[in-house]
Formats: C-alpha cells, structure tokens, sequence
C-alpha cells in the first residue's frame, strides 16, 4: 500500500498552484525549477523536455522533493518526496491537457527534436500543514 | 565570488513573496519546504529554528536552491542557487520583521528555549525567467 494523499493535497495539486520541484545535480548539489502538475490518484504528474537539467538529473537519480503553496493562502503548503518515473508516451498530450489546466488552451507547437515527457512522481514521504 | 543581484531580483526578495528552499538529506535525497524572505544588505535571507530539518540539512550540507515565485504573476520566477551561512537569532529580531512584512503584525509568542537563526544565501548561479 503506497502512501495516499489527504484531502488537503489533493485541492493543492488539483488547483491552478506552482509546484517547484527539486532535483539532485551530478556533483549532489540540489536544484529547483517551477512547474505545471496535476494529480493522477495518488501520485503528481507534470511535463518537461528531454535533455533538460531537471530531466537528465532524474533520470540519474529520481529522488525529487515536489512542495506547493496555494496561492490564495501560501501558509497552505505541502512537502511530497518521492520517486520520479518518466516515460515518453502522452508527453505531448500532457502539455496540452497542463496548457489548458492553467491557460485555458493547448501549448505553442514545438519542434520534432523537442521530446516532450511525463514525470509521475509516485510519493514516498509527504510533509507541511496539509499532511 | 558570490553573485551581486539585480534590481528585478531583489524585488522579488523585498516583495510579499513566498520561496521554496531546497536542500540535501543526509542521504543525497532533495528536501523542500516553504518559507518568508527578507531582503538584508543585498542578501536573501531567511528565518528558522535549530529543530527544523532545513536547518540540520543546512548545517550539514550548506549547498541551497531558493525558488521565488511572483505572487502577483507566478510565470516570473527565480531560481537562487549557492551556499548559506547560519548565524544565531537570540532575540528574535529576523521573525519580527518578516511576520510585519508579511501580516503587518507580531509574529506569536516563542519560548526562549526555541533557538532562531538567520539563515543568508550566497549566490553562485540564478536561473528562471527574472535575472
């Protein structure tokens, strides 16, 4: 049984709020970027480009630590670490499907050499006032 | 040589914004939770407590990634990346500014025996769309 996330994390990933994921660089420092996500059950799933740091640094190591604020009332805030999985399939389907969440249509085109992928961040530890 | 900021950064530091630190486990792993910033002297800096996993984190591995979204537009963003030095609170000064900066109001009493300090962010690298 993995770990479930409670009504309040679920309305934080559900909601139009920024995530910012951390990753771990190759020298063990740590790194932080924004992003789009939405919520598959119990795990968090956002999109990115392949061959971007955040991608090269899970694909070496896939420990991430996912927090989010509301951004209505940013003393709600969660803490999810866990275990990032990335596939190519439906990348470019959750772009879109992100695109629209918070802009209300699908993303800009992009080039072929573009491989856009999804990130399931499957949770392992959850933390902050809505846990 | 720690980076100086620019004006646009600093705004994001001096404004009602909310950050994200990252730091490193002691297993490697990425650690991310939220917090108020002050602007000091030209340096990002933060208020915490010794129990706080952060803390522990920091003073074991100093190596930091702050992530400062907008609260007026969340698509401009920072991400501060560097080392932090640690330095005692003991009369609790960085709370009392951040709590009138942010709630115009005193932060809730604190037992003495909760040690505070200043955590300062040097910056080695900025990435994210405000530079």
């Amino acid at each position: 049984m993995g770990v479930t996330f409670n009504e309040a994390t679920k309305a934080l990933f559900d909601g139009k709020n920024f995530p910012v994921i951390a990753t771990i660089n190759a020298d063990g420092s740590v790194q932080t970027s924004v992003v789009w996500a939405k919520r598959d059950g119990d795990a968090v799933l956002f999109a990115t480009v392949r061959g971007r740091l955040k991608e090269r640094n899970m694909q070496r190591d896939p420990r991430v630590s996912l927090s989010v604020f509301d951004l209505e009332d940013p003393l709600k805030y969660v803490e999810v670490r866990g275990r990032a999985e990335i596939t190519d399939e439906g990348g470019r389907e959750l772009i879109d499907e992100l695109s629209n969440k918070y802009d209300g249509k699908d993303f800009r085109p992009e080039p072929p050499e573009v491989v856009r992928v999804v990130v399931r961040v499957v949770p392992e530890k959850i933390t902050g006032y809505a846990s | 040589m720690p980076l100086t900021l620019s004006d646009a950064v600093r705004a994001l530091i001096d404004g009602k914004n909310f950050a994200t630190v990252a730091t490193l486990d002691p297993d490697g792993g990425p650690q991310t939770s939220v917090v108020w910033i002050g602007l000091d002297g030209g340096d990002l800096v933060f208020s915490a407590t010794e129990d706080r996993r952060k803390v522990r984190n920091l003073r074991r591995d100093a190596r930091v990634s702050v992530s400062i979204t907008d609260a007026e537009n969340p698509y401009r963003h920072t991400q501060l990346r560097g080392t932090v030095t640690i330095t005692p609170d003991p009369d609790k000064t960085l709370p009392r500014i951040l709590s009138h900066k942010y709630l115009a109001e005193d932060p809730p009493p604190e037992s003495a025996d909760v040690e505070r300090v200043v955590v300062r962010l040097k910056v080695r690298k900025i990435a994210g769309n405000v530079k």
